[in-house]
């Protein structure tokens, strides 16, 4: 430039000229800062004409020289005589200007170009790559960007963080070594992904799984590709969890089924639909009625809906009809499903097929009534020749032969109740119970029961206290049998006692019997389950009493089926107080 | 003598009771066909017919309604026999004459048979 400006300033005034033409201002100024050169571009700068400058002092006369620093460079450019290059800004008009000067023997020459355009330009790029740095420093997505064989140069700090690995060491690692071989292979090109899944090793071994997206950039002529991932291990999780609930409920033999709150079906299993009969797109909106078999009444499913409806789980045998007409039975479970504010949002039904467990069961009723009848033929025969034997001897003085006769005879009295309650056990469970109801006396029955039971017992004596109010309707034979049965286990249970107390009380509009005894009593954990179906209190340190544990639960459910109450009293080792109630008729 | 008709498929009880009875001065005259010896009942017309309820491809009930619907049996009595002591509401239904539960006293089954004999 020295050598360029050497020839300049040799030039002729006219030949010089040609410098007004160019873009910079330009001052030549002499060691003294006497300007002894500008051109005309310095009205653009300055805002005067090149006459008004010429011959002024550079440092007095131009606008903001003094004491500025600019000052002080161009002084040591004119006596240190090293060219100088400076940015400068004009606050005032919001300008930039670039300064540069080359010293010769003579002064300074000076050029100066509006460079506000640039800086703005450099400005914006500065500001633009701080922004791209925050974003990419402050994005939870993993960004990187690798050269095109698919070495990283770049990994922004999520990416660090998540898998471990620091920029500094990790650039020019290539991307196959921390991506799973199986999930590599999956991909056609690994510079074009989207939307890709795959796991990535992490610094401590554990795998990451990524969701990503790949793609070019072109940069300063080179090739690089920039990856956006996020990390998806939990939602992978989540998703195989639900995968493997989703497979449960596909693969289960339960039949499930998924409704809206007003009952229109979302979802139905494969084993809903291969125990119905229908397949999913049959019963998709529709309501689960479908499968009604009209053998339950109205009121049934109301009440159904009304234990859903309030939030609470419905379970219960219902008979449902498949596709084909076939009856099956099934237990039901109807939940609620709620979201996080707990409103309902869907109905969950899960059913058991347990037709075959109903046919079974059938089965067994019908093998104990089918049993019982032909148990009852041969001990009526036993029976009747017993009786006639008794009958032969009665008279003949052989007290042996007839106590022989009366143990046979006491017996087979024992062995045709048993079959008579294996009879009444097969009834209540087929529901062929039939009450005969007439009113009666039920006090009076009482009396009439522990009298009898006095004349042919004579271990224990009965006391009866209060009587009573009114007439019951019931089944007089069934009620006898109840209390009969009371009374005799009140009689087993307490052998060594002497004593059985009944009382009868009257409540309004029932009237309570209750029978105890002071015998084994009962322990606490027992009391609730001595009314069940076959069920015997098993204690090893007690002596064992004779039965098959038929006796209360038939009682229990004559009473019920008579809309009264049974339930026990009992202190261990002490006494023991049965209790039932039945309503007065009105 | 007085006839007593027994019908039921056991032949031990047909034995067991025809013993009891020919015992109190009866003449038993017993079968395990129900509808096939109707003929034979129109026949001898006995004061009454004993019937189980339950033989062996019959039904009692059919039994005592063909019974019934003849003309030379319809007024006999019948006194029904069931294992099934709930088969007592059928023979009350039935306008039959007198149930039995088996197995049953040799009273209570003299003194059934007595109370129709007596009718």
């Amino acid at each position: 430039m020295t050598e360029i400006f050497k020839s300049i300033i040799s030039l002729s005034t006219d030949e010089i000229s040609i410098l007004d033409n160019i873009d910079e201002a330009v001052f030549v100024i002499n060691k003294n800062f006497k300007i002894i050169y500008v051109n005309r571009k310095i009205k653009d700068f300055l805002g005067v004409d090149k006459e008004f400058v010429l011959n002024k002092n550079f440092i007095k006369n131009i606008e903001g020289m003094k004491n500025s620093i600019f000052c002080k460079k161009f002084k040591i450019a004119i006596f240190e005589g090293k060219p100088i290059k400076f940015a400068a800004r004009d606050k005032a008009r919001n300008k930039w200007f670039g300064v540069k000067a080359y010293p010769f023997q003579k002064g300074l020459a000076i050029f100066v170009s509006d460079i506000t355009k640039r800086k703005n330009i450099d400005n914006k790029i500065k500001e633009n790559e701080k922004r791209f740095r925050l974003i990419t420093e402050k994005a939870k997505d993993l960004i990187s960007i690798t050269d095109k064989h698919g070495n990283y140069v770049y990994i922004n700090p999520s990416f660090e963080k998540t898998l471990g690995y620091k920029l500094d060491k990790f650039v020019g690692t290539n991307l196959k070594n921390i991506i799973n071989s199986t999930d590599f292979n999956r991909l056609d090109d690994w510079r074009k992904m989207e939307d890709f899944q795959y796991r990535v090793k992490r610094i401590d071994g554990d795998w990451i799984w990524l969701e990503s997206n790949r793609f070019k950039i072109k940069w300063q002529n080179k090739t690089f590709y920039v990856g956006i991932g996020r990390d998806v291990t939990e939602k992978r999780i989540a998703r195989e969890e639900l995968q493997k609930l989703y497979s449960a409920v596909e693969q289960t033999l339960d039949g499930i089924f998924i409704t809206t709150l007003n009952g229109q079906i979302l979802y139905v299993n494969p084993a809903f639909e291969k125990i119905t009969g229908y397949a999913e797109k049959e019963v998709l909106g529709k309501n689960p009625s479908i499968i009604n078999s009209g053998k339950h009444k109205k009121s049934f499913f109301t009440k159904m809906w009304r234990i859903i409806g309030k939030g609470k789980t419905y379970r219960g045998q219902v008979i449902n009809k498949k596709k084909n007409g076939e009856l099956f039975y099934t237990d039901h479970t109807i939940a609620p499903v709620k979201d996080e504010n707990g409103n309902i949002t869907y109905f969950v039904g899960i059913w058991k097929d347990i037709t075959s467990h109903i046919e079974e069961e059938r089965r067994k009723d019908e093998f104990i009534s089918i049993a019982s009848h032909e148990l009852k033929t041969p001990i009526t025969t036993v029976k009747v020749f017993t009786q006639l034997l008794q009958k032969m001897f009665k008279d003949s003085g052989n007290k042996e032969v007839n106590k022989y006769l009366d143990r046979m005879g006491y017996q087979v009295d024992k062995l045709t109740n048993l079959v008579s309650d294996l009879l009444d056990v097969s009834k209540l469970q087929t529901g062929k119970l039939e009450l005969r109801k007439e009113k009666f006396d039920i006090g009076k029955l009482i009396k009439e029961i522990a009298e009898n039971f006095e004349a042919t017992d004579n271990t224990h004596k009965i006391f009866i206290k209060g009587k009573s109010l009114k007439m019951i309707k019931a089944d007089k034979d069934r009620i006898e049998q109840v209390v009969i049965n009371l009374i005799s286990n009140a009689i087993k249970y307490s052998p060594d006692s002497d004593r059985v107390e009944i009382k009868i009380k009257s409540e309004k509009n029932v009237i309570i019997i209750s029978v105890k005894d002071f015998g084994v009593g009962i322990a606490q954990e027992y009391l609730n389950k001595i009314f069940g179906r076959f069920y015997r209190v098993y204690d090893t340190r007690d002596k064992t009493f004779p039965g098959l544990g038929m006796g209360l639960y038939i009682s229990y459910e004559i009473i019920e089926r008579h809309k009264g109450k049974m339930w026990v009293e009992s202190r261990k080792g002490e006494w023991s107080t049965f209790y039932f109630s039945l309503p007065y008729f009105v | 003598m007085t006839k007593i008709v027994i019908i039921d498929d056991n032949e031990a009880i047909l034995e067991a009771v025809k013993i009891a009875l020919d015992g109190s001065g009866y003449d038993v005259i017993t079968s395990t066909k129900g509808e096939d010896f109707i003929p034979t009942i129109a026949k001898i017309k006995p004061s009454v017919v004993l019937l189980d309820l339950l033989l062996s491809g019959e039904d009692g009930r059919e039994v005592a309604k063909a019974l019934r619907n003849n003309k030379d049996t319809k007024n006999i009595p019948i006194i029904l026999i069931s294992a099934d002591p709930g088969a007592e509401k059928i023979a009350k239904d039935g306008g039959i004459d007198g149930f039995l539960s088996k197995p049953f006293d040799l009273d209570r089954l003299l003194a059934a048979v007595s109370d129709c004999v007596c009718d």
